[in-house]
């Protein structure tokens, strides 16, 4: 080896022993006949040595390792003994776990669905948006621009400000970023390794392992990020059976904020939904895990001590969270406001909610629900949002049966926009053609169900 | 003889006499027989005797949480799955892949260094 790493030779030389396929590619790419030579050599010892080589060599650092901090290390006392060791043992059993595991649960609803979803949402929703903003930019363009089919472009019902930049900033901000607060006390904490040991079983029948869990309780904040932290799970199998279930089966804080309004008041209604998208995300990912082939996926982890979050830490993870979503999130707001418009004004939307409305009512519900289907494709929760708006209408078990389907129904196009990129456009698109039948099926079943039994909600 | 060859020679011979010593303690222990990591009791101490590998990937995976031949540990839980303590780090493993750690049971205060 001639050419400069910025490595010594003999680590260079280490590395590549213990078969590093990152530092085998940097030496083939600068020096190919080096590389070569330097195969041979490994196949050589890897026959007559094995996997031994590795185990060797990692045994002799690990060797000079102790025998270096034996020098400069004391040790005070057993570790094993204070307060975080005794709640990570608490948290671990499962007897005493899953009762922690709800009560996190709660406390992330009290954050996200009750002062993310409601309190914040109202005071910038009605006291920043209707009072101040919209009613400013709907004067300004009446003022400004006399076509109304340009100024309906950006202001009025479906207007890039009014609707786009309103929903953005007014309705999912506070949403995902009380959600995002909550998640990085709970990372910061240490306890998502124990819910992933705790859950890893559970998530080994459905395909998956404890590890996923990161990227599932994520979903619950937003799913199109959630299915960009699929990337940390290892096999192709575990990142597509949990982007399906993401796109599936998670509903995202929007969409839970909303379906919890109209649900409210509805306990037994709530219950059936939750119940049937919970066994959903299993029966699925149960299936999945039988159908896909591909290896058995292994749990591994280490165990970070339990910490109490630093706030400095948990505001600045918030804050590039949010910051991510913004510039994420914010162009394809934009971008469904602008199709909404184009789909109003050419009469593509009145075409397909007619197309639509046939479906809607196999499953007993009113033509008005076509339009919140549709639009639950812009944006999960414009069509629990949809759903709201005509929420007079219906009965407790046609909210139920809607609420079911547009949580299961196809995901919002920033979440497609993503799969098309981490998946591929196969993938994605066989996801997709599979969630939109099985999504009015099961919405078919619960509804003849329902009413086979006369159930009232 | 070209130079490559004399490289594997010597690698050979290093790892030869440097082998002896270190992986085949099966030779001086013969009677004792190892069990596998999820096979012992929590609170019980153990000395890794070997990684029985299946790909490289998952040897790496042992590796890197402190699973070498040679190490000790002490074993925290079984269920739900199994957690030790190796050095200052502690662990969680799935019974699969800690079925094929092999240990020995030793008793002894420290959980760290080598036995």
């Amino acid at each position: 080896m001639d050419e400069d790493y910025s490595l010594s030779k003999r680590s260079m030389s280490l590395l590549l022993l213990s078969g590093d396929e990152q530092v085998l590619r940097m030496v083939d790419e600068r020096d190919p006949q080096v590389a070569t030579d330097i195969q041979r050599v490994m196949s050589v010892a890897q026959e007559r040595l094995g996997d031994r080589l590795i185990l060797l060599i990692a045994q002799a650092q690990q060797r000079r390792a102790v025998k270096l901090t034996q020098g400069v290390l004391s040790r005070s006392g057993s570790q094993a003994t204070g307060w975080a060791e005794r709640i990570s043992r608490v948290t671990l059993a499962p007897v005493t776990g899953i009762p922690i595991l709800v009560l996190v649960l709660l406390l992330l609803y009290l954050l996200v669905g009750v002062l993310g979803a409601q309190v914040l949402v109202d005071w910038l929703e009605v006291g920043v948006f209707e009072r101040l903003v919209n009613p400013w930019i709907n004067q300004t363009t009446e003022r400004l621009v006399p076509w109304p089919l340009a100024r309906s472009l950006v202001a009025g019902e479906y207007g890039i400000f009014t609707l786009g930049v309103r929903y953005a900033v007014a309705i999912i901000l506070p949403i995902v970023g009380t959600f995002f607060l909550a998640f990085s006390i709970i990372e910061d904490s240490g306890y998502l390794p124990r819910l992933a040991l705790l859950i890893d079983r559970m998530f080994k029948k459905i395909g998956l392992n404890g590890r996923a869990v990161i990227p599932i309780v994520l979903g619950f904040g937003c799913d199109t990020m959630a299915t960009v932290v699929t990337r940390t799970l290892e096999t192709t199998r575990e990142k597509l059976i949990s982007t399906m279930l993401l796109a599936l089966a998670i509903p995202c804080s929007a969409q839970l904020g909303v379906i919890f309004a109209i649900l409210a008041g509805r306990p037994f209604a709530l219950a059936l939904w939750a119940g049937t998208v919970f066994a959903v995300f299993l029966f699925i990912g149960f299936l999945a895990a039988r159908i896909m082939p591909g290896e058995q996926p292994y749990f591994y982890m280490e165990l970070p001590p339990l910490r109490i979050p630093r706030p400095s830490n948990v505001l600045m993870k918030t804050y590039t969270r949010m910051e991510w979503y913004f510039k994420e999130v914010l162009p394809l707001f934009i971008l469904a406001s602008a199709l909404i418009w184009l789909g109003q004004v050419s009469g593509a939307f009145q075409a397909i909610v007619g197309a639509l409305e046939p479906l809607v009512r196999l499953l007993g519900l009113p033509d008005e629900t076509a339009i919140a289907f549709l639009f639950g494709f812009f944006r999960r929760d414009y069509g629990a949002a949809g759903l709201y708006d005509i929420q007079g209408l219906m009965t407790g078990v046609q909210l139920t049966v809607a609420a079911v389907t547009l949580t299961l129904f196809v995901p919002c196009i920033a979440q497609l926009s993503v799969m098309l990129k981490e998946r591929g456009w196969k993938k994605a698109l066989s996801v997709v053609a599979f969630i939109f039948p099985f999504a009015f099926l099961v919405g078919w079943t619960l509804h003849t169900l329902l009413s086979l039994f006369g159930v009232v909600l | 003889m070209p130079p490559d060859s004399r490289l594997i020679n010597w690698l050979e011979g290093a790892f030869r006499d440097f082998g002896q010593g270190r992986l085949s303690k099966e030779a001086d222990r013969g009677h004792r027989i190892p069990l596998q990591l999820s096979q012992i009791e929590p609170g019980q101490r153990a000395c890794v005797v070997e990684v029985e590998t299946g790909t490289k990937n998952e040897l790496l995976k042992l590796m890197a949480m402190g699973l070498l031949p040679g190490a000790k540990l002490l074993l925290l839980r079984r269920t739900p799955s199994i957690v030790y303590q190796s050095g200052f780090s502690q662990f969680a493993l799935d019974a699969e892949l800690a079925s094929r750690v092999l240990v020995e049971i030793i008793e002894c205060e420290e959980a760290t260094g080598d036995c």
